[in-house]
């Protein structure tokens, strides 16, 4: 009986049912055979949804078959991240559930990232760096890696300013904060501030950050979720009027809350914000509580909801739904 | 020309009293001829809409001659026939688009392609060709498996996968092959190029 097989002799609907009951594992090992293997794998389209790069776990790839697979994981604080190489990878699966770690001579950290970005068509990645005592690598060695990779989303806890030097460049910026830990400094909060009027996709900032009018007029995201601002609902009530009048046209969806003033006693009164401007309610005003739709002049319309400390601003498509 | 007149699988045609079933006849590229039953070829699409085409009757069956496969072998057609036989009556997978596809090969699968490669090879572009929609799954399911456990140089090996050099000669081999003009007008202007010319034309 002969030990070999024509694969790539077979017609077309035949590999790709050949490669549609490869387990992830063997789909990995066989693109790294050539290119035309490469290209074979990616045109499964076993995608991935998330590849992540945690500074405190190393490199995780979420597919969207359940799969996960795990790299470039460290023992060693604040280690080199090439030093790893070869690198090994973990995969774990879920149809059939299993477990398998494998090396590959000469594959690093870089070279895995770049491969799976490429097999399984994900072309940017997600940076989250965790507070700084959880480093397992340099910052300097995590640069090296990400070298010319797309960043999607940037996650950072501390040390922003710093960050955000070596990393620009993003679509989503995430500024968290744990309960205990200190406000930003001066510096890093100055930051913020001109990552706000800038152009970035999407900020979520769970940062006491103050926010004035001004700012909030300033601001040039269309995806805003700021935690913990200082803002007052007569100036919400201002904004509101202005952004009818044609303010901050880029904005899609804000959300904003004022946990923080509202330990200390104040509480936002949405028979303030909505002073003066003509609304229709929406549905019901249930726990979450009243929610307003306001139309532009020229017929884009949004929906407010109010509570006693927060505040969101969605813009609405025709069918009512959120854009 | 050789023929087999007894069915690919043997029926007793005194156990089915009230309804006389129906049975095709089909011929391979080799002139070998199979009996198979109506309710067996539902497994394949192509042959399935091919005789419903066709508006056969029993005397038509018997009468005319046996319907040419033109492009599998006897023995291919042997095991697809005795697999659509084995299966009749089953539900058509329809792909839900899962991945990975699980599935499970049944021990009567297994043994019929407990078969050379060349075989299995063949029996892979007949249930394609076919359309036959199961069997394809399970004899890839088999192709599949042989990954398993297997280094990337092993696989190289056993799926007999070209690396990139080859990949690439095997290109510029059929580029040539196939339009020595165009290769012409290639060299032309990398020449031009190289003399520094901005017009081609």
């Amino acid at each position: 009986m002969t030990s070999t097989f024509p694969l790539l002799q077979l017609p077309d609907r035949a590999i790709k049912t050949v490669f549609k009951q490869y387990g992830v594992t063997d789909l990995i090992l066989f693109s790294t055979i050539s290119n035309r293997a490469k290209c074979l794998v990616k045109s499964d389209k076993r995608n991935a949804y998330h590849i992540e790069f945690y500074i405190d776990r190393g490199c995780i790839v979420y597919l969207n078959c359940g799969t996960i697979i795990f790299f470039g994981e460290s023992q060693q604080r604040e280690s080199d991240i090439e030093s790893l190489t070869p690198c090994a990878v973990r995969v774990e699966e879920q149809r059939p559930p299993s477990k398998i770690s494998f090396t590959l001579p000469g594959y690093s950290v870089r070279d895995w990232l770049l491969h799976f970005m490429c097999v399984f068509n994900h072309p940017k990645i997600n940076l989250s760096f965790a507070i700084r005592d959880e480093w397992m690598y340099s910052l300097e060695s995590v640069r090296k890696i990400v070298e010319g990779i797309s960043i999607k989303k940037l996650s950072v806890f501390e040390n922003a300013c710093e960050i955000m030097n070596y990393f620009p460049i993003m679509n989503s910026l995430e500024v968290k904060r744990f309960t205990l830990e200190q406000q930003l400094p001066e510096e890093d909060l100055n930051v913020i501030r001109k990552v706000l009027i800038g152009n970035i996709a999407c900020l979520v900032i769970y940062r006491s950050i103050p926010i004035d009018l001004n700012m909030l007029l300033l601001m040039n995201c269309p995806d805003i979720d700021l935690c913990q601002s200082s803002i007052t609902d007569k100036q919400l009530n201002k904004f509101i009027k202005l952004w009818l009048t044609g303010a901050c046209p880029n904005l899609q969806d804000l959300d904003l809350d004022i946990v923080e003033q509202y330990i200390n006693g104040f509480r936002l009164d949405h028979c303030v914000v909505m002073k003066g401007i003509k609304y229709e309610e929406f549905r019901d005003c249930g726990l979450t509580g009243c929610k307003y739709t306001i139309r532009k002049p020229d017929g884009t319309r949004a929906l407010l909801s109010i509570s006693d400390m927060t505040f969101s601003f969605k813009i609405l498509d025709h069918d009512n739904t959120i854009s | 020309m050789s023929v087999e007149n007894a069915p690919v699988v043997d029926v007793d045609e005194a156990a089915i009293p009230v309804e006389k079933k129906m049975y095709y006849r089909f011929e391979s590229n080799d002139k070998k001829e199979f009996r198979v039953s109506e309710l067996a070829i539902q497994q394949s699409e192509t042959l399935n809409r091919l005789v419903e085409a066709m508006g056969y009757t029993s005397e038509d069956v018997e009468n005319k001659p046996a319907i040419a496969i033109e492009n599998i072998d006897g023995k291919t057609l042997k095991l697809v026939f005795q697999w659509c036989e084995h299966h009749k009556g089953e539900a058509i997978p329809v792909d839900d688009g899962s991945v990975p596809k699980i599935v499970e090969i049944p021990e009567f699968d297994a043994k019929l392609m407990d078969i050379d490669n060349g075989l299995l090879f063949k029996l892979i572009w007949a249930a394609d060709y076919l359309n036959i929609v199961q069997l394809l799954n399970v004899s890839c399911k088999k192709v599949a498996n042989m990954a398993q456990g297997k280094t990337p140089a092993q696989l190289r090996r056993v799926y007999l996968l070209p690396s990139d050099e080859e990949d690439e000669a095997a290109k510029r081999a059929a580029q040539e092959a196939q339009d020595p003009r165009a290769r012409e007008v290639e060299e032309e202007f990398e020449e031009r190029k190289r003399q520094g010319g901005n017009s081609f034309f």
